[in-house]
């Protein structure tokens, strides 16, 4: 980046003698022999990093020609430094300041300190430029974070708009339920009524009763029982429509990331009890099972193994293939159970579960579920268990065979 | 000895049958009414002692209606017994346009009998 220096002296040979001191491949040279001459190129130009400007000229001298150029904004920012014949007294210097001079050299010039002079300006232009540079880049920065901060509002706003219109749909979702409900309700109960009417006065004094009204109380007892047969077909109807969104979906699944993702839910508890949970499942092999379903067998199952260990204990997952079923065990070295627990565990729906050796309760829910979850797969579950030394139980579920078979 | 007469609400015409025929086995003159929207036309020709009125009739809720009975000076003192399936009319009995009395269902058929004949005796 050339640096531009405009050289202001009637005495040309002057203007020469500065060129040849100053000569440097960054430094560009214009010359004017007069204000007058000096202004038209500045105007013309764009750029200068610098004037050196005699004060001594006919016409206009120097300081008048400085006040000229500082009227221009476009030109104030430039630095003058002022060439002077005369040994200068104060007085003089402060008016070459008060100009908006930055400098004064005497004439004849020092060729070194001239140099010195104009690198010095040289420098400051450059670093002023930099300056600008930098703040331009920053501006347009700025305006970027400007704009994304714009487009995330948007997005927010979109997404809240999604979200809130979502919300809507399970509102209304849920108000149609609750409304079905009561819909339901309200039509079960009206045939009810006058079914439980009707047969309560037929049965309350049969013989007292004409033989018209006998017939008539059991057309309505009739009608009214088929209209609750209706009833509870709809009911029946809706239910399995409302269960089929849990539905089985069977897949292919690496079985030892399957237990993985259990297992890491489960780690807290494990630690807590500074029991070692060991994943020994072969991690090549693959099962045909509904995710979310096997995901919740095992983590019920390591859940009871972790709960029904004491502190320090080891509970471990293996797997190994039957035919064409895999069977997964959940191994433990805890408190077993009893043949009578054994035999209870997958059976009664109100049983409590027992609390586990730091008293964690729990539901008795899990085990139904695990039992339920493998029957879709089409599986079974087999326990064996001793009594203090721990226990082990093994479900199965259908392998996938793999292709070198 | 007149009868006493009874006007009976209910959109399900099979409870307004079997109510009928109950109430008119009693000795009561009987008018079995499935809609609201002519309500105070049927009471105006028909004078009843009392009504006996479902809450859900269709488009229309039997309270609202049981207001405007109550709040209409011609029929403010006119015994008002509302059926519901739910229980929630506890706290609107004998409130300012509430209803009489009320009863649940299905409904047990000697408490249908003594609630009304407390309230025509009233």
């Amino acid at each position: 980046m050339p640096i531009k220096i405009l050289l202001v002296d009637d005495n040309e040979n002057n203007l020469l003698s500065m060129e040849v001191a100053l000569e440097k491949s960054e430094y560009v040279f214009f010359r004017a022999t007069s204000g007058r001459d000096a202004l038209r190129i500045l105007l013309n130009e764009e750029d200068f990093s610098l004037i050196l400007l005699d004060v001594k000229m006919p016409i206009m001298d120097g300081y008048e020609t400085a006040e000229l150029i500082y009227q221009r904004d476009k030109l104030k920012q430039i630095p003058i430094i002022f060439i002077t014949a005369h040994d200068y007294e104060e007085a003089a210097m402060f008016k070459g300041y008060r100009a908006g001079a930055v400098d004064f050299i005497r004439k004849p010039f020092n060729a070194e300190i001239l140099r010195s002079k104009v690198a010095v300006f040289a420098e400051l232009y450059r670093k002023n430029r930099l300056l600008r540079r930098q703040e331009e880049k920053l501006q347009a920065i700025n305006a970027d974070l400007l704009r994304l901060n714009r487009e995330l509002e948007q997005r927010v706003l979109d997404r809240t708009l999604a979200l809130e219109n979502l919300n809507q749909e399970l509102q209304a979702l849920n108000l149609s339920k609750d409304k079905f409900l009561s819909v339901m309700s309200h039509d079960l109960r009206n045939p009810l009524t006058a079914l439980l009417a009707s047969s309560g006065k037929l049965s309350e004094d049969p013989e007292s009763l004409s033989p018209g009204q006998v017939k008539q109380l059991s057309q309505i007892i009739h009608r009214t029982s088929n209209k609750l047969l209706n009833q509870l077909n709809e009911v029946i109807d809706w239910a399995k429509k409302q269960s089929r969104k849990t539905s089985f979906n069977p897949q292919k699944v690496r079985l030892a990331d399957g237990a993985e993702e259990s297992l890491e839910v489960l780690k807290p508890n494990a630690q807590q009890k500074k029991i070692n949970v060991k994943n020994h499942i072969p991690k090549d092999m693959e099962v045909m099972a509904d995710p979310l379903m096997l995901r919740s067998i095992v983590q019920n199952l390591v859940t009871n193994a972790i709960k029904y260990t004491p502190e320090g204990g080891l509970v471990q997952l293996s797997a190994t293939i039957d035919e064409h079923m895999v069977c997964i065990s959940i191994i433990d070295s805890g408190v077993g159970m009893s043949e009578e627990t054994k035999a209870r565990l997958f059976k009664n729906t109100d049983q409590k579960s027992l609390s586990g050796t730091n008293n964690e309760q729990g539901s008795g829910l899990g085990l139904l579920l695990v039992s339920d979850f493998v029957n879709q797969h089409g599986g079974r579950i087999n326990v064996e268990s001793t009594p203090g030394a721990g226990t082990t139980i093994c479900f199965t579920i259908p392998g996938v065979l793999l292709e070198s078979e | 000895m007149k009868r006493e007469k009874i006007l009976v609400v209910d959109d399900d015409n099979d409870i307004l049958e079997i109510v009928a025929l109950l109430l008119v086995e009693r000795g009561y003159e009987v008018k079995a009414l499935d809609h609201g929207e002519t309500i105070f036309e049927d009471i105006q020709n028909f004078q009843p002692n009392l009504v006996l009125m479902d809450v859900m009739l269709g488009d229309m809720d039997g309270r609202a209606i049981c207001e405007d009975i109550k709040r209409n000076p011609l029929t403010h003192s006119l015994p008002v017994i509302l059926i519901s399936g739910t229980h929630d009319l506890v706290e609107s009995v004998n409130r300012p346009g509430g209803p009489n009395d009320f009863i649940a269902k299905p409904f047990d058929l000697d408490q249908l009998y003594a609630k009304i004949d407390q309230h025509l005796a009233a």
